[in-house]
């Protein structure tokens, strides 16, 4: 078995969005084999819809590949794919960790973008060996020499050997396969000492139960074994054990260096964390490997169903989610505006994103989603502390002593030239500088900022202003004290709980204002006039008012026109039905995406 | 039962029209005349008398009186009509003749209604109306002459570049004519007309919405000023002059529709509710179809007890005198209360309904958002 370690490569590709990484990817599948051209979907390994379209692979997947190089030997190579969002960092440094080496894929025609930036020296600080590749030199306008030099003066990696490619024509894409077999590699690892494996993805498969994508890194994993999680302390028996190529092909067993999954009947994703350490219970190891953190879910929302009716459906739509992503948390919670629905829990906004609309599309769902919110803290007068993730819960403000937010450390990756404005931009989300440092041709900003103030819109903000080019990265740092209200939302003078959110004091105001314009411009006219209201504690700080619908009639209505009318009123009717009922008020939803998705300038 | 005759035979095409009307199709007719004669033979069974009688267009004026006669003695003969009855022809100024008035007025036409619509001729033109206000002054005239005293009036609001001013206009020179019974339609631009894409190219623009419900404020006060009666939404009516035809409709009185487009309401032999059918707008179609098969229904809706019952509060809160708790309990063997009481309640606290000795009806304000009124009445359930 010492041998055959020894033709083992265990790989990543890391990119910039549109860089071309699931063209590489399938290109380097097709050239081994795994795929016929011909039968092979277009990019294989972002395989859910969603990522497709928005062109982001959300969850890591593995898949083994074998290649005989020019040397002669059949070396098998391990290809695993990672997530490319700020929201799934901890994720990205899990698949690193099972990996020796990477391809960094840069754009010819682009050079080298912040989010790359980023996961490269995630990569270093994992010691993978990084194998530069320049892609898309096809197109006219690739300067492949500029983007070398871009390379070594911003990473300082050695990019002289860097295979020039298109992934799209399949150009040189042997290069990378031999420069992967020669320059990464060959793990280590003892086979003879006890069992350490790690889990750097899980799914649930309706026939297996969760499945753990597994880099094994000591000893030996087989069927039979009894297998414990070193975090979770959970116990089961192996069923299987195998690899991708692509799909799943059973083995006797997965020894040190071995990319594969592992099938043990167990009911719960969420008993199979990624970055647990799989050992055996009957020879279990010393010591876990490092690097593992619980996920915990960083920004919170409200998810109802349009329809009450599908409350039962949304709940078996959330578990079904649920068991492929441990990050998602939910449980039950109720609003006077909204019915029966859930307080759900997210990685980011991106995750929000994600999960939202899994469940309007794969599950046919109507959904109402309320303003996303995060965990603050707050310290009543009588020296009892508690943390709430719903605005509804927050005390009475003369209840409260005082109050804390979680402050992130971000980090914006950009040219110069968009530095001042997206300087401006931290600095009105209340951001703190920390320090700025030149990196080649751009820069790494550091500031600190409320986490609340980035779940909105900041990401698009970046992206807007940046026009594409920057990009950011977070981790939550600590809580803070701030000056937080609750603003409240009444409609024709009922309070409208959906739409409650905590802000800082200073930015009340202008938030109220804004929402109570945007609710006006929604809220079609009704039999009569609604006033919408902002409101702190009891104060009114803005108003806006809905006129009263003046004409809503058939001037003609004869035997011809019955139908005819019917028909119409069907339509109103399901109009209405459409929108949500808040005391007398009739609210569409996109009320709630307009409060959502506000820009306050 | 109350009888409908579609005439679907224009000179020209009104600018707002989305009816089965049709220019230039005279050739047709004779033919659909005699279609029109083995419809009412083939779908009347003798079995109820008929109370009322409409014939509608298009424009019936515009038949040659021999045909004119042919239809009306053909209809006498197959629906054994009682004299004494409600029987109205529509008629259009610019196309009236002393024969075809004699004519109708011998097979006991009694009631006439004219497609006025506005005194300016530039709204007129607009219209695309092929006639002129004096024209509507000489064929009232010509109809009083004729023998016709229950003369009734259409009028327009709403209209691109009508004024307040000019809406008065039209209801003061309306009034000097002295019908026993005027309709006034707020403009509904329909798809498919002339007038709706002029108005969706901004060629032609709509009142204010607030300036039309004044236009609509002006006639109920005018005319009640005057001594009509508003009895349904967009009618009026010297006492007892009320169009007893239309009341029918509003009342749930089972009807049969003959010709191209026409619509009928009849009761089920065999189950409760009724059934709505509505014949072919086609007029080849339609004449074919009577030919071959005797029917050219091409759309049958059946009416649940459950949906009749709603439709008791579509329809008969089109009325002023609204909703009878009465007549509702005979019709559907249930309590108006019963049925929709909270709701019922509910318009009545926001002022869009009323309740007045056993009826409820819509309030001024109720009329102007009745539909919105009626999808709140609506089973919500469903």
């Amino acid at each position: 078995m010492s041998d055959r370690i020894t033709k083992i490569r265990n790989f990543c590709i890391i990119a910039h969005i549109d860089h071309g990484k699931s063209t590489l990817a399938d290109r380097l599948l097709e050239q081994t084999g795994v795929f016929a051209k011909r039968e092979m979907v277009e990019q294989i390994l972002d395989s859910m819809e969603l990522e497709r379209e928005r062109g982001i692979t959300i969850k890591s997947k593995a898949v083994r590949m074998n290649y005989t190089a020019q040397d002669g030997i059949t070396y098998e190579l391990n290809l695993i794919d990672t997530p490319g969002h700020v929201d799934f960092t901890y994720e990205v440094s899990r698949a690193l960790a099972a990996c020796e080496g990477a391809i960094l894929v840069v754009d010819a025609t682009q050079g080298i973008e912040a989010q790359t930036l980023a996961n490269c020296y995630m990569a270093l600080d994992h010691d993978l060996e990084i194998i530069p590749v320049i892609n898309k030199i096809d197109l006219p306008s690739a300067q492949p020499e500029v983007v070398r030099q871009d390379i070594e003066d911003v990473i300082g990696l050695d990019a002289s050997y860097a295979p020039c490619i298109s992934a799209k024509t399949g150009l040189n894409i042997d290069q990378v396969l031999e420069a992967v077999v020669k320059y990464i590699p060959a793990p280590k690892g003892d086979e003879n000492l006890p069992l350490k494996a790690l889990i750097f993805d899980a799914f649930y498969d309706n026939y297996k139960g969760a499945i753990c994508f597994i880099r094994v890194k000591e000893g030996v994993i087989r069927p039979g074994m009894r297998m414990r999680l070193m975090a979770t302390g959970g116990e089961f028996d192996i069923v299987e054990v195998g690899t991708f190529s692509p799909g799943y092909t059973p083995c006797d067993a997965l020894y040190p260096g071995d990319v594969g999954y592992v099938a043990a009947s167990i009911k719960d994703v969420r008993d199979t964390r990624v970055g647990d350490t799989i050992t055996d219970s009957a020879n279990p190891a010393a010591e876990p490997l490092p690097g593992y953190k619980q996920v915990t879910p960083m920004v919170f929302c409200g998810i109802y169903p349009a329809d009450g009716a599908d409350y039962p459906a949304l709940k078996e739509a959330l578990e079904k989610l649920r068991m492929n992503d441990a990050a998602l948390t939910f449980e039950p919670e109720t609003s006077v505006a909204l019915g029966y629905g859930f307080r759900c829990g997210f990685l980011g906004l991106l995750h929000m994103d994600v999960i939202t609309q899994r469940l309007e599309r794969e599950f046919d769902l109507n959904l109402v989603t309320t303003i996303p919110g995060v965990i603050y803290h707050i310290t009543r007068t009588d020296g009892t502390v508690l943390s709430i993730d719903n605005p509804t819960l927050m005390p009475n403000p003369t209840e409260i002593a005082s109050m804390e937010e979680p402050y992130v450390d971000a980090q914006i990756y950009s040219p110069q030239e968009y530095i001042g404005t997206l300087m401006d931009l931290c600095q009105d989300r209340r951001g703190t500088f920390i320090d700025m440092q030149y990196e080649g041709s751009r820069v790494k900003l550091n500031y600190e900022i409320p986490l609340n103030e980035i779940i909105y819109d900041f990401f698009d903000q970046v992206k807007s202003r940046s026009r594409g080019y920057a990009s950011f990265d977070y981790e939550l740092k600590d809580y803070r004290k701030s000056d937080l209200v609750k603003l409240d939302i009444l409609l024709n003078g009922e309070l409208c709980d959906a739409f409650s959110q905590i802000v800082f004091k200073d930015r009340a105001y202008p938030r109220g204002r804004t929402i109570c314009e945007k609710l006006k411009d929604v809220i079609p006219r009704q039999q009569f006039e609604i006033p919408i209201q902002a409101a702190i504690g009891g104060k009114i700080i803005a108003r806006e008012t809905v006129k009263a619908m003046r004409k809503d009639v058939l001037a003609k209505c004869y035997g011809g026109d019955i139908t005819r009318k019917k028909k119409l009123l069907e339509k109103q009717k399901e109009g209405k039905k459409k929108m949500r009922q808040f005391g007398t008020v009739q609210v569409p939803s996109e009320a709630f995406l307009a409060v959502l998705k506000m820009d306050e300038t | 039962m109350e009888l409908y005759v579609h005439i679907p035979f224009c000179r020209k095409k009104c600018a707002y029209c989305d009816f089965a009307s049709f220019a230039g199709r005279e050739d047709d007719m004779e033919a659909y005349i005699q279609a029109l004669l083995t419809e009412a033979r083939m779908r009347y069974d003798g079995q109820c008398s008929v109370e009322t009688v409409f014939i509608g267009g298009g424009t019936p004026s515009v038949l040659p009186p021999p045909l004119l006669e042919k239809l009306l003695s053909g209809l006498r003969e197959i629906f054994s009509l009682q004299p004494g009855i409600e029987f109205t022809s529509e008629a259009n100024p610019g196309t009236l003749t002393r024969t075809w008035l004699a004519t109708a007025r011998s097979f006991g036409v009694n009631r006439l209604s004219m497609g006025a619509q506005a005194a300016q001729e530039s709204l007129l033109r607009m219209l695309g109306r092929i006639h002129t206000w004096k024209d509507v002054v000489s064929s009232f005239e010509l109809a009083r002459d004729c023998g016709f005293s229950n003369l009734s009036l259409d009028l327009m609001f709403g209209l691109p570049g009508q004024s307040v001013d000019m809406w008065e206009e039209t209801l003061d020179k309306a009034l000097e004519l002295k019908p026993y019974h005027l309709s006034c339609y707020g403009l509904i631009p329909e798809e498919g007309t002339v007038l709706y894409r002029k108005l969706e190219t901004a060629e032609l623009s709509l009142p204010e919405e607030e300036e039309e419900r004044e236009m609509y404020d002006k006639a109920v006060r005018t005319l009640s000023e005057n001594g009509f009666e508003q009895y349904e939404i967009s009618n009026f009516a010297k006492p007892g002059y009320a169009c007893r035809h239309n009341l029918g409709y509003w009342r749930q009185v089972p009807y049969l529709g003959l010709g191209v487009s026409a619509a009928s309401m009849l009761m089920e032999k065999n189950r409760d509710g009724y059934e709505r059918t509505a014949n072919t707008p086609d007029l080849t179609e339609y004449m074919h179809s009577i030919r071959e098969t005797g029917s050219a229904v091409t759309e049958r809706t059946y009416i649940s007890p459950e949906e009749a019952r709603f439709e008791t509060l579509m329809l008969g809160l089109r009325t002023t005198q609204g909703v009878s708790e009465e007549a509702f309990r005979k019709m559907h063997g249930v309590e108006l209360e019963s049925y929709r009481g909270p709701e019922l309640k509910r318009q009545e606290k926001l002022g869009n309904l009323m309740h007045v000795q056993g009826f409820w009806r819509l309030t001024r304000r109720g009329m102007d958002i009745q539909n919105s009124v009626l999808v709140d009445l609506m089973d919500q359930t469903d």
